[in-house]
């Protein structure tokens, strides 16, 4: 039948940088997806919970704070305890030296300025479509 | 697979009042409403669900629905209610996307152990709400809500399905959303229990809340309640939810709605499932009738063998 990608696009933490979040939130719903946009300043706690009761298929962190290694972490250990299954994407301000070990973790793709939106939607798209089927 | 072994390890979780097994099952709702139907009839046929009160939220755009919502439930948080929040915003006509922004006012309820929030695109439904609603309403009684809370898309003048769904409805107005005369254009005033006038922080409130008193005093046909509160500041709003109290004591059931809301349920199930098959059939080289005859031909399949 007909299933709607449902991602959220969240931001954890006390970076309050908000363009890029809201400008991917835009592409995704203009993409044809349901977006749940968290707004700023949120816990891990509140976005595992949050995505658990809107049963998102995908999350999206947005952090340019540099915070990234310790809210990644424990957002998948998170989501590990609560024994779901939910893909966790990661853009923003993101070193190269640091996204083996994001990757190592659990987050299944990092995203930095200067990637095309096109390109984030189709790869949304294909992680958010495989927890579906 | 059949059905209920496909979804036993769901159907007990939700027993078990787990909530991620009702976001689930509210997903299943939207996507699958066949399959959704017999696990609704098996859970209200092992358990008597809730008889749980549902608040209906509308207005106009912008006027503070959530804002209002986030204070109000704080209340019946007090007195250790079970609250379910529904949070409708629309869908977009072109790209079929949403941005589902109503939460973002009350997230600070996300982790209280009593409420669970749902965000939900109306996904091409005219009324205000999603055509899912009325089974989703069904799911949350069996998982024993309290209260259940809608709110709807940003409403004018036309969207009052609310009126079906709901026993009792609130309309939230705000004193920079017009004049008297266009609010009392709208066919959403008729439909709402009461009125809220919102953002009474701003000067504009008393001039607003004159206009509408004048016009509440010169319309015979409509007693109803005003109030006036700013959801901004946490004003006003313990009146209403003992109003509302005393009005769902007082509560006949309601057997007309009732009744209603049965046969839109079976329409939003027809509209959802022909939706489906429509999506995936090709019409190139047929006509109306031969369209016709096919739709109904796959409509029979899809929900036959019961
Ligand atoms: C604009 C800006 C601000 C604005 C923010 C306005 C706002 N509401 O967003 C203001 C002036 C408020 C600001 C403040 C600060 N800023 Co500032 N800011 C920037 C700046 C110049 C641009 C950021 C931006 O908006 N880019 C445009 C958007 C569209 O790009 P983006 O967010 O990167 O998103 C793209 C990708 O990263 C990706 N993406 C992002 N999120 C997501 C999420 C998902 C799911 C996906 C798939 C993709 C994705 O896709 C987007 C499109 O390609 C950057 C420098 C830079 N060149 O990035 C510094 C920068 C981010 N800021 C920085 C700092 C330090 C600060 C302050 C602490 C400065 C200070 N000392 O006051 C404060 C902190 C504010 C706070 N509360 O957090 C540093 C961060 C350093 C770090 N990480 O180690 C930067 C990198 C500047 C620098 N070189 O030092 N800042
Ligand atoms: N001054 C004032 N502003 C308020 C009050 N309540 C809400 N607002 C503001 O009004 C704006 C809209 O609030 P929401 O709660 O999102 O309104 P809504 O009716 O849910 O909006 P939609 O869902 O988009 O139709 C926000 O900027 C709120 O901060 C209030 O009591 N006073
Ligand atoms: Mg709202």
């Amino acid at each position: 039948m007909d299933k709607k990608i449902r991602v959220m696009i969240a931001k954890p933490g006390l970076d309050g940088h908000d363009r890029g979040a809201k400008i991917i939130a835009r592409a995704l719903r203009d993409a044809g997806m349901e977006v749940i946009y968290t707004g700023i300043r949120r816990t891990p706690e509140e976005i595992v919970e949050a995505a658990i009761q809107e049963d998102v298929d995908l999350i999206g962190l947005s952090i340019l704070s540099g915070a990234h290694n310790i809210l990644c972490k424990k957002i998948i250990s998170l989501l590990k305890e609560r024994e779901v299954e939910m893909p966790v994407i990661l853009g923003g301000i993101i070193p190269e030296k640091d996204i083996p070990e994001l990757k190592e973790m659990g987050i299944i793709e990092v995203f930095t300025p200067g990637t095309s939106l096109n390109e984030i939607v189709e790869k949304v798209k294909s992680i958010a479509m495989a927890r579906k089927v | 697979m059949q059905w209920q072994e496909k979804y036993e390890g769901l159907i007990s979780k939700f027993k078990a009042r787990d909530k991620a097994a009702l976001a689930k099952m509210i997903s299943l709702i939207e996507d699958n409403v066949v399959d959704s139907w017999k696990i609704i009839s098996k859970l209200q046929a092992d358990s008597p669900p809730k008889n749980s009160y549902i608040i209906g939220i509308t207005g106009s755009p912008g006027v503070g629905k959530s804002t209002f919502i986030s204070k109000f439930v704080e209340l019946f948080l007090e007195s250790d209610e079970k609250i379910g929040i529904i949070l409708i915003d629309p869908s977009s006509p072109f790209s079929g996307g949403a941005f589902l922004g109503d939460r973002i006012r009350m997230f600070e309820l996300t982790k209280s152990p009593n409420v669970y929030i749902r965000s939900l695109a109306s996904r091409g439904a005219s009324g205000g709400l999603c055509n899912s609603i009325y089974d989703i309403i069904e799911v949350m009684k069996s998982f024993g809500f309290d209260k259940i809370i809608i709110e709807t898309v940003g409403a004018g003048q036309t969207e009052i399905e609310i009126f079906y769904a709901c026993d009792f409805v609130i309309l939230i107005l705000s004193p920079d959303s017009g004049d008297e005369v266009q609010i009392f254009k709208a066919g959403i005033m008729e439909i709402a229990d009461c009125y809220v006038v919102n953002k009474i922080d701003l000067p504009s409130s008393k001039k607003f809340i004159v206009q509408m008193e004048n016009f509440l005093n010169s319309e015979k046909n409509i007693q109803k309640k005003l109030f006036g509160v700013s959801s901004l500041e946490n004003k006003g709003i313990d009146k209403i939810k003992n109003w509302i109290e005393l009005q769902q004591k007082e509560a006949k059931d309601n057997a007309v709605k009732n009744e209603i809301r049965k046969k839109i349920r079976v329409k939003n199930f027809f509209i959802n499932v022909i939706e489906n098959i429509l999506i995936n059939l090709s019409t190139e080289d047929s006509d109306i009738f031969t369209l016709r005859n096919e739709v109904l031909k796959l409509l029979c399949k899809e929900i036959g063998g019961e």
